[in-house]
């Protein structure tokens, strides 16, 4: 059953600044007595589950997996299996050197590069969470490689709130018929 | 946090800033017995009503929430809201000239509005400018760009013998949007900043409290104008830089771990 309470918070759990989450999360149940009674409830906590999900996933939140000691970035893909054997061949030389791009230009950025069907996705993101001096900064692109095509999305959403609450959000979108070279095979 | 406002106004400054109406109505929502604080302490977005009797236009907000119109001293719709003093409302009517003049020569446009009421020692008031642009961009037909820069101060002012102390509250609200072009990306910078300062200034009639705010507020959104500057610009390109450098860091790198080679090898050399 779903609360018009709950339904809003979700809302504001999508909506949080980077790295803000939890405090997001925080502010929302200490809002009413009434709403941290609903919170208590399993039911209601069972309804904001999908809520940090979709969250972390749209936002590309790094995690650790179980059986690994590196972070990833995105949940998104991360259970997707591979067979076909020249995908995953490809998918590791381009992981390689996706990696090693994201080390020589982001400062602390992650990457991960997933067959998808016929495709190779890639994501990057670059947090910076810096809330003693009020700042909070994410760089997130995802690219879909296919036979002949490169498409790709980046956005930047940078938040200051020292005193006030100050937000830039930028989004660009590409799309490359790439060279006849580059073609999977 | 446990206190239920403070955790609707620690919301407030992490939720996105363009939606801050819609946020605030959510809030107001969840918890309907904070309406009253909430609306009374977060600034957002003006709005505007045009004078039934004069034509003009004016700004409201929650200082005026019965809509005094500020040309004509009535409320719209009729109501019987309180009104300033008489000397209060002769006050509050060279104070809405003095302002239009100031915003004139300062914002070449928009609107502008002061709502004075008495209180037990002294009296209070809001001073409220708002300006938007819609600038359309020939090389793009997909959309135009949109700015709007609003600012609420709330004045208190304690009269004393031949001085009287202000005590300012100033907030800025400023939007800017730009659509996508073919190379360039949509952006969507917006938010509020919020200032406060206590002054105390001569006093030679009760007349010179137009000087003196308008002395105070011109002061504040000088320097909130070049805040903005800053943190809109300077500090944004900061944190971007430092999620994603425009050089290869492999280079920086190199050029540190070669610099603390040699220092290595000096001190080596100094040793023998």
């Amino acid at each position: 059953m779903q609360s018009a309470k709950g339904e809003i918070i979700q809302e504001f759990l999508l909506n949080s600044p980077p790295g803000q989450v939890s405090d997001v999360y925080n502010g929302s149940i200490g809002l009413t007595k009434d709403i941290r009674g609903i919170v208590d409830d399993k039911e209601e906590i069972a309804q904001l589950v999908p809520a940090f999900e979709a969250h972390n996933k749209v936002q590309l939140i790094p995690i650790k997996l179980p059986d690994a000691d590196y972070e990833t970035a995105t949940k998104a893909d991360a259970d997707a299996p591979t067979f076909d054997e020249k995908l995953t061949k490809l998918r590791n030389a381009i992981d390689e050197a996706v990696a090693e791009y994201v080390s020589n230009y982001y400062p602390s950025g992650i990457s991960s590069v997933f067959v998808s069907e016929d495709n190779i996705v890639i994501h990057i993101v670059g947090n910076k969470y810096n809330p003693n001096n009020f700042w909070a900064g994410r760089l997130r692109s995802s690219w879909r490689l296919s036979k002949s095509n490169l498409k790709g999305s980046i956005k930047a959403q940078i938040h200051y709130y020292e005193d006030g609450n100050v937000q830039l959000n930028s989004h660009k979108e590409s799309d490359t018929d790439l060279p006849s070279v580059v073609v999977l095979e | 946090m446990e206190d239920p406002l403070d955790c609707a106004l620690d919301l407030l400054r992490r939720l996105p800033p363009s939606k801050m109406q819609h946020n605030l109505s959510k809030l107001v929502q969840i918890s309907p017995d904070l309406s009253e604080d909430l609306l009374s302490s977060v600034d957002h977005q003006l709005s505007s009503l045009t004078c039934e009797l004069t034509g003009k236009p004016f700004l409201i907000c929650d200082y005026n929430r019965d809509g005094e119109s500020p040309w004509s001293g009535e409320f719209q719709p009729k109501t019987d809201g309180v009104k300033p003093s008489p000397a209060l409302a002769q006050l509050e009517q060279a104070a809405n000239d003095a302002f239009d003049t100031y915003r004139e020569l300062y914002f070449g446009g928009g609107l502008s509005s002061v709502y004075l009421w008495d209180l037990d020692e002294g009296f209070a008031g809001a001073i409220l400018i708002q300006k938007s642009t819609i600038s359309i961009d020939i090389e793009n037909t997909e959309g135009t760009n949109t700015g709007s820069w609003d600012s609420i101060h709330v004045v208190q002012v304690t009269p004393a013998k031949k001085s009287a102390v202000y005590k300012i509250t100033s907030t800025v609200i400023l939007q800017l949007i730009t659509p996508p072009t073919a190379d360039a990306p949509e952006i969507d910078l917006g938010g509020s900043l919020t200032r406060q300062a206590e002054m105390e200034y001569p006093l030679d009639n009760p007349m010179s409290h137009v000087h003196n705010m308008g002395r105070l507020v011109e002061d504040m959104e000088i320097k909130m104008r070049s805040s903005i500057q800053e943190i809109y610009f300077g500090k944004t390109k900061d944190i971007l830089n430092d999620l994603r450098s425009l050089t290869d860091l492999k280079t920086v790198r190199n050029q540190a771990s070669l610099h603390a080679q040699m220092i290595g090898r000096l001190q080596e050399r100094n040793k023998n």
